[in-house]
């Protein structure tokens, strides 16, 4: 047992600090009020920084070109940059140079077309993992068959974030009983987003449709399941979960901040009992979402992979239940400026709600992970 | 980083489970329903067991004959202990002497530290009075000097827990410098419970198996030589109780329980995955909480902050728990054969005694009012940020 950072942590931190104070929170004026992202330019020379400050290829192993951080190390970087705005997952700035695990082990013409565009930040990669969105979804989903040339996907996809489908798209769906990716670039002939739903924040949903769209062996990773799964693991605790916290501490900060300085009937708000619980039980859960990500990041990264993927799904539902209603309580410590766009903590009300809804619903994570728990609790 | 228990504390707690579900659990029935005892040689016979099989003493520290697994082992045993009813049993696990008999006097050790250890003799602790409970630096009692090697304590202790049984009392009194904060003159002594002048007023039934007692303090004279550390700078003392207990008394017990009572309801298909998951994840950020703090407790960081956090997370979640559970399973739940009215009537104290849940919040509130942020839990994050700064004064 040992709770001590590893070594890299500060240098982390520091390059991931000055890329939020350089690169972030001075353009989080230009975000447009209500919803979507940057102009490109802007979204270009963010990206610019980042990959100069050296926070580029962070899940990416060295052997494929990227840092190789471990999970804990890029939890560390994802509780400083979603500290901004701009940094949430919505606003889709920190996927270049980042692409999915399956495609990191690309060879020859695959790794020319794919991997190593993604890594020069030419092309941007998501991944989507269709089972375990199926039950929340609800929607008819997606056959893939086999053919003597690849595969031929029909059906359609419900309510995914639009900006998956920016590029190319890593759709991982069974096929012949194991899970298999397919890259679906965008203008593939046969595969469409069909519609688009806007979101409450900075999300917007698109519903993809396959119809009849034939895929070479090309662009098939028929090993792409355990990867796969892995990365999406990964995700849950770094960017949704480790971001969601460093989200909700930045927003803490602000609360702290006012309720020092604001007074009523004479004496400042941080001396009312009921404002100084709203600190108390946010201080609690995120201290308390921290160790639960901190547990599933060391686990993966001493090498338990199967406890921190059971772990991660869980681990990322707190943390975003615990952000939302931190946020929510620095919202109403401020009052009627707390609803109004003139500060940050609606929007991220608005973008941190995603986080409970994406990659599974937070009560699907839990309930399927009930058992697990309540065996690891009685151990 | 690594979050898990160390394997030989893990090997201890798996003893202690196989312990509590063989030797424990079968004589849940026996125990009364407003007292936590049992006969005393049955005690003693599981005392005698808990001895041979090796699950008595371990975080006593090693210079005193324990095999020094400090906090954590502590807490992982204790955590196993919470998975049955007769966790209150008093001295079970051979660690009870408040962890202040530690800084006592080599005199003070033989007469009082060691006894204990060996089960020989049983101490309580006196710290609430009946208008001075978590704001310690309130307290009345008074210790007048008389003559040159004794004390005179006057005034009135309440909620003292086991003093019925007890041979000692730690009991914290005033011996204020003239002109100096209230604070700064606190100082603990170790009276035997059959001074002249100290006597049980009444024991406070209570609706759990706690019965604590009021003491009274009628110039009731002890002597110098049974005071620990320094006179007068016994506040200190009382915090570090205060942390080391917030910690490791209540939440283990708190989270073992609702551990036992979750697998119950879920064994029972007593309410959906969606429900049992939900209050599954409160406990196990409960006890990652636990574990954090008491680590580094055995580091010799300062825990203050985090031992509130985990006692106003851990007892409010294991009664929670335990009272969803009760209400899961109907009439059958509030019944006596279920161990679950037992677990809610006491785990309700849990959130009163030893710093009332208000305090704790207060108590997060306050410092990160001053600016201790959460990060600064995290060793590591705390030598680059060149140390934590000394708390507030309070406990």
């Amino acid at each position: 047992m040992d709770f001590t950072l590893p070594a890299s942590a500060e240098q982390l931190r520091q390059a991931a600090d000055r890329f939020v104070q350089e690169a972030l929170l001075p353009h989080e004026g230009l975000l447009p009020p209500a919803e979507g992202t940057l102009p490109e330019d802007v979204r270009h020379r963010v990206t610019e920084r980042r990959r100069a400050l050296g926070l580029w290829g962070l899940g990416v192993p060295p052997a494929a070109g990227g840092m190789g951080l471990g999970w804990m190390e890029r939890a560390l970087v994802q509780e400083r940059v979603q500290r901004s705005l701009l940094g949430l997952w919505p606003q889709g700035l920190l996927a270049a140079g980042d692409p999915p695990a399956a495609l990191h082990a690309m060879r020859g013409a695959q790794r020319e077309e794919y991997l190593q565009p993604c890594l020069d930040g030419r092309r941007i990669a998501h991944q989507i993992l269709l089972p375990g969105g199926a039950r929340a979804g609800g929607a008819p989903g997606l056959r893939a068959m086999p053919t003597p040339e690849g595969a031929v996907l029909s059906g359609t996809w419900t309510a995914v974030p639009a900006l998956c489908t920016e590029d190319v798209l890593l759709v991982v769906a069974e096929m012949q009983g194991r899970l298999q990716g397919f890259l679906c670039d965008r203008g593939l002939p046969g595969y469409r987003v069909c519609r688009r739903r806007p979101g409450m924040g900075s999300v917007e949903l698109a519903d993809l449709a396959w119809e009849d769209c034939r895929l070479e062996t090309a662009r098939i990773l028929p090993d792409a399941g355990p990867a796969a799964l892995l990365w999406r693991a990964a995700q849950r605790v770094t960017v949704f979960g480790a971001g969601a916290l460093g989200a909700a501490e930045r927003c803490l900060e602000i609360g702290l901040d006012h309720i020092r300085r604001r007074q009523t009937f004479g004496r400042p708000l941080a001396d009312r009992q009921a404002i100084q619980w709203m600190v108390a039980d946010s201080a609690r859960e995120l201290h308390g979402a921290r160790l639960l990500l901190y547990r599933a990041a060391s686990l993966a990264d001493r090498g338990d992979r199967d406890s921190a993927q059971d772990l991660a799904g869980p681990a990322m539902a707190y943390a975003a239940e615990a952000a939302c209603r931190t946020v929510d309580r620095v919202l109403q410590m401020h009052g009627g400026y707390g609803y109004t766009r003139e500060l940050p903590i609606e929007r991220f009300w608005r973008d941190l709600r995603f986080y409970r809804v994406a990659d599974g619903s937070n009560d699907t994570l839990v309930a399927d992970a009930a058992g697990m728990l309540v065996a690891d609790l009685s151990a | 980083m690594d979050c898990t228990l160390p394997p030989d504390v893990r090997k201890w707690k798996e003893s202690m489970r196989r312990f509590v579900e063989r030797e424990l659990v079968p004589r849940e029935h026996t125990l009364p329903p407003f007292a936590n005892t049992l006969p005393e040689e049955v005690t003693a016979g599981i005392v005698a067991q808990l001895k041979s099989e090796g699950l008595w003493g371990l975080a006593v520290p090693r210079e005193y004959g324990g095999a020094g697994l400090g906090l954590v082992a502590l807490c992982a045993l204790r955590e196993a202990l919470g998975h049955t009813t007769l966790w209150s049993l008093a001295r079970l696990l051979g660690t009870e002497p408040p962890i202040l008999l530690y800084d006592c006097n080599e005199d003070q050790k033989r007469r009082f530290l060691l006894p204990t250890l060996q089960g020989k003799r049983y101490g309580c602790f006196a710290l609430t009075e009946p208008n001075a409970g978590s704001d310690a630096a309130a307290l009345k009692m008074r210790a007048e000097p008389d003559g040159k090697d004794h004390f005179l304590l006057s005034g009135r202790k309440i909620f003292t827990s086991h003093a019925d049984e007890a041979d000692y009392a730690l009991v914290f009194a005033l011996t204020p410098p003239a002109g100096g904060a209230a604070r700064e003159g606190i100082t603990l002594f170790l009276v035997e419970t059959d001074t002249p002048g100290l006597r049980i007023l009444r024991q406070l039934d209570t609706m759990g198996g706690d019965r604590p007692s009021e003491l009274l303090f009628e110039d009731c004279r002890v002597p110098a030589a049974n005071i620990v550390g320094v006179p007068g700078d016994a506040f200190g003392l009382a915090q570090k109780w205060f942390a080391c207990d917030r910690i490791a008394l209540q939440p283990p017990i708190a989270i073992g329980a609702a551990a036992r009572c979750l697998a119950m309801a879920r064994a029972a298909n007593a309410a959906p995955d969606a429900q049992i998951g939900q209050l599954a994840l409160r406990v196990y950020v409960a006890r990652e909480m636990l574990y954090h703090a008491a680590w580094k407790a055995d580091q010799g960081l300062d825990v203050r902050h985090e031992a509130s956090m985990v006692k106003a997370t851990a007892t409010t979640t294991g009664l929670e728990v335990v009272d969803q559970v009760l209400q899961w399973f109907g009439p059958a739940g509030y019944g006596r054969d279920l161990p679950f009215e037992r677990y809610y009537r006491d785990l309700r104290r849990f959130t009163i005694a030893a710093g009332t849940y208000e305090i704790q919040q207060f108590i997060v509130a306050r410092a990160l009012l001053r600016g201790f942020s959460p990060l600064n839990c995290f060793a590591g994050a705390e030598a680059a940020a060149g140390g934590r700064q000394p708390g507030p004064a309070h406990t």
